[in-house]
C-alpha cells in the first residue's frame, strides 16, 4: 500500500501514453526474468546466493572408550553443515505452524527427549510413540526410530517434517520459507556450495541435520570417568549396582543380565526385541506392531529397537510408548520375566531383586549421567 | 583429415589393446556358505519346531557364532588369508527356502593356485577376543555380542524356547551363550581346490544344531534340567563348544 502511494506519487506527472508504454517495458522485463526465458540482463537474479564456499572438517571430539564414528562418504562432516544442521534442528522453520522445531521433542537437558510418555506435535497432535534420545546415534547402524524404518539419519530427517503428527509441514513448503530466508541461503552456500536459492533441496537440509546429529556423541559420565578415565570411584552402593548390571551369576544367584542388551560401550545393541511388555494372545495381537509394521515378518510384531541407557535417569518415561515413569517400575516390569508370548525374547526372564538391589542398580545407571552432554554449549540451541 | 581419423582410430585402438594386456591377475572369488540344519531339517527361526530328546521338542529364535582367521591352505604349508573374524547368524533366517540358501561369506581376489584346505578358528581369536565394541566402526562384526563382564565376546548363542513335556506348547526359554579363549579352536578342512582368475568357486558347510545339542542317547543338553548357561557351568560350555566343533562340516 505504502509503496503503490509512493509510486503515484512519483510518476503521477507522466501522460497516459507514457505511462502505458512504461508499464509494458517493465512488465516484459519481469516476464523476461522468469525461469526458462531469455534472462534478463539489467535486472537483478534474486536466486544467486553471494558469499565464500570454503568448508572446513568437523573434528569429532570423541573419548577413547568410544568406537570411532561412521561417517558416510557422501555427507562429511564440515564446521559449516554441523552449524547449518543445528540451526535447522531448532528452528521452528520446520514446522507448519512455526511453533515447533526438532528440539521441541528433544530438549537438550533431558538427554533430547521431552519428557512426555508420547511426544506431541503442532497444534498439540498427540504422537503415537515416546521421543528417542539422539544420544550417539552416529553409532547406529541398524535403523532409526523405535521400528527401524529408516536405514540412515538423513533418511530419518525426512519424516518428522511431513509427519502430521509431529511438524505437520511439508517439505516444499520448508524449501520456500528457507529460500526466502534471510540467513539460511548463505548458510547452505557455505555448507554445500550451492549458487542459487533454488539449489536449497531437502536432500541438503537433512544431510545438514544427520551432521550435527552426528556430533551429538556422549561418553563423559560419571561412570565413563571412573572406569575408563580412572578418576575417581564408585560409591560401595553404585559398585553393588554395577556387578547386578553386568555379572550374570552371584554363584547360583541370576542377575538380571542387564547388558545382554545394554553392553558397553554404548548400552545399547540397537537390535530390535521383544521385551515382553504386552500380554497379548498372538502375534496379531499387538496394539503396536513397532518392527513387525515395518518388515512385514510377524514375528518382528511387538519388536523395539533396544535404547540406550546412557542419560537414563534423564529420559524418563520409559518404552516406546513411555508407559513407565520410572526407573523402578522398569525393574519391576523386567522382573516378572515377561508374559510368554512366543517372539518374546529369550533374555527376558524373572528375577529377584530386593528393595536394597534395586535402589543398588538404579544408582549404578544414574552414572551414567553425561552432564557435559546436556550442558554442551555446541549442542545448544543458536538462536 | 580422414588420414587423421584413422590415426586416432588405431591409437586408441592399441592403447584398449595395452590397457588389457596390462591388465593384473583378477583373483578368484570364494563363496563360503553355512547351512543351518536341525537333526538334517533346515534350520529356520521362531516358526519350525523341532524333535528333541526325550519327547521335548525346541523352536529357535536365534543360533550365530563367530569364526576368526579363516585361511586357506597351500600345499607348501603356506596360507592365504581371507577373513579376520566373520559373525554367521540365522537369526534373519525365517523360511526354508532362506535355509535352503544359506549364509555366504564371499571373498575375492583370492590368488589362482591349487589349494589344499581350509582353516578357521571357532570363536573369536584370542587376540580379538582382548578386543572391545570400542575398538570398530560400525558396522562391523565385532560391535555387537560384547560380554562386558569378561571382556571378550560371546562365540556362540543358541536361544529359543522348549517344549519340554510334550505337549505342543513352548514355555521355557533357552539361552545358551558361549565365549571364553579356553575354549576358541582351529579346525582345518581338507579339500583340494584349483581357483581360477575371475572364477568363482563354492564351499559349503553344514552346522546340525541338534549336534551342538546332544551327542545322542543320554548325553545331552536336558532343558528338563537347565535352560540357560552363559559361560558358567564348565560342563555346559564346554560341552557346547566341542559339538559345535564336530558338527561343523565341509560338504
Amino acid at each position: 500500500m505504502l509503496a503503490g502511494s509512493s509510486f503515484c506519487l512519483k510518476y503521477s506527472h507522466m501522460k497516459p501514453f507514457y505511462l502505458i508504454l512504461f508499464f509494458a517495458v517493465v512488465s516484459f522485463a519481469a516476464e523476461s526474468c522468469r525461469e526458462g526465458e531469455v534472462p534478463c540482463t539489467t535486472c537483478p537474479d534474486t536466486d544467486l546466493i553471494s558469499g565464500d564456499y570454503n568448508p572446513q572438517p568437523y573434528t569429532l571430539n570423541v573419548p577413547s572408550w568410544l568406537p570411532p564414528v561412521p561417517i558416510p562418504a557422501d555427507n562429511p562432516l564440515t564446521t559449516e553443515g554441523v552449524a547449518l544442521g543445528r540451526m535447522l534442528f531448532y528452528d521452528p522453520i520446520l514446522s507448519s505452524d512455526s511453533t515447533q522445531s526438532c528440539s521441541s521433542c528433544h530438549l537438550q537437558e533431558k538427554a533430547f527427549t521431552d519428557g512426555l510418555a508420547l511426544s506431541t506435535g503442532v497444534l498439540g497432535m498427540q504422537g503415537k510413540r515416546s521421543a528417542m534420545s539422539i544420544a550417539n546415534l552416529a553409532y547406529n547402524t541398524r535403523g532409526f526410530f523405535w521400528d527401524g524404518r529408516s536405514p540412515s539419519l538423513e533418511q530419518q530427517a525426512l519424516v518428522p517434517v511431513e509427519d502430521h503428527l509431529e511438524l505437520n509441514e511439508t517439505w516444499d513448503h520448508v524449501l520456500e520459507k528457507l529460500r526466502q530466508h534471510n540467513k539460511y541461503p548463505v548458510q547452505f552456500r557455505k555448507a554445500f556450495g550451492i549458487d542459487k536459492k533454488s539449489q536449497i533441496t531437502k536432500e541438503l537440509a537433512v544431510k545438514a541435520l544427520a551432521q550435527f546429529e552426528r556430533t551429538l556423541i556422549s561418553g563423559n559420565s560419571r561412570y565413563d570417568q571412573i572406569i575408563w578415565g580412572q578418576q575417581g570411584w564408585l560409591t560401595d552402593q553404585e559398585q553393588r549396582g554395577l556387578e547386578l548390571f553386568f555379572i550374570e551369576f552371584a554363584g547360583e544367584v541370576q542377575h538380571p543380565g542387564c547388558s545382554h542388551c545394554h553392553f558397553n560401550p554404548l548400552f545399547t545393541d540397537n537390535n530390535f526385541r521383544q521385551n515382553g511388555l504386552e500380554n497379548v494372545p498372538d502375534l496379531l495381537s499387538f496394539p503396536d506392531l513397532g518392527r513387525g509394521a515395518i518388515s512385514g515378518i510377524v514375528n518382528d510384531n511387538g519388536k523395539f529397537r533396544v535404547p540406550t541407557l546412557r542419560n537414563i535417569e534423564l529420559t524418563a518415561p520409559y518404552m516406546h510408548d513411555g508407559r513407565f515413569a520410572t526407573l523402578e517400575q522398569v525393574l519391576d516390569h523386567y522382573a516378572t520375566g515377561g508374559h510368554g508370548v512366543s517372539n518374546e525374547d529369550a533374555n527376558i526372564f524373572p528375577f529377584v531383586l530386593d528393595e536394597q538391589q534395586k535402589q543398588d542398580l538404579i544408582a549404578f545407571l544414574k552414572t551414567l549421567t553425561d552432564q557435559s552432554f546436556i550442558t554442551n554449549p555446541d549442542y545448544s540451541n543458536p538462536f | 583429415m580422414i588420414k587423421k581419423l584413422l590415426f586416432l582410430l588405431a591409437s586408441s585402438g592399441l592403447l584398449l589393446a595395452a590397457d588389457c594386456n596390462d591388465n593384473e591377475p583378477i583373483g578368484s572369488v570364494l563363496e563360503i556358505n553355512f547351512k543351518g540344519t536341525f537333526d538334517n531339517a533346515p534350520l529356520v527361526m521362531y516358526e519350525s519346531a523341532y524333535p528333541y530328546e526325550a519327547g521335548m521338542a525346541v523352536k529357535l529364535q536365534l543360533f550365530q557364532f563367530y569364526l576368526s582367521d579363516i585361511v586357506l591352505l597351500k600345499e607348501d604349508g603356506s596360507s592365504v588369508p581371507l577373513s579376520d573374524v566373520a559373525l554367521i547368524s540365522f537369526k534373519d533366517i525365517l523360511t526354508p527356502a532362506a535355509a535352503a540358501q544359506g549364509i555366504t561369506l564371499n571373498t575375492s581376489g583370492i590368488p589362482a593356485g591349487h589349494y589344499t584346505g581350509l582353516r578357521m578358528g571357532i570363536g573369536v581369536a584370542p587376540n580379538l577376543n582382548s578386543t572391545s565394541p570400542a575398538n570398530y566402526t560400525p558396522p562391523h562384526p565385532l560391535d555387537d555380542n560384547y560380554w562386558s563382564a569378561s571382556s571378550g565376546y560371546v562365540f556362540i548363542k543358541i536361544e529359543g524356547n522348549a517344549d519340554t513335556s510334550g505337549n505342543g506348547e513352548f514355555p521355557a526359554k533357552l539361552t545358551f551363550h558361549t565365549g571364553a579363549n579356553d575354549i576358541y579352536k582351529e579346525k582345518t578342512f581338507q579339500k583340494h581346490m584349483e581357483l581360477k582368475d575371475g572364477a568363482l568357486l563354492q564351499l559349503n558347510f553344514n552346522i546340525d544344531l541338534k549336534k551342538v545339542l546332544s551327542k545322542g542317547g543320554s548325553d545331552f543338553l536336558d532343558f528338563r534340567q537347565v535352560t540357560q548357561d552363559h559361560n558358567n557351568n564348565p560342563s555346559i560350555y564346554t560341552f557346547i563348544a566341542t559339538n559345535f566343533y564336530d558338527a561343523l562340516s565341509l560338504e
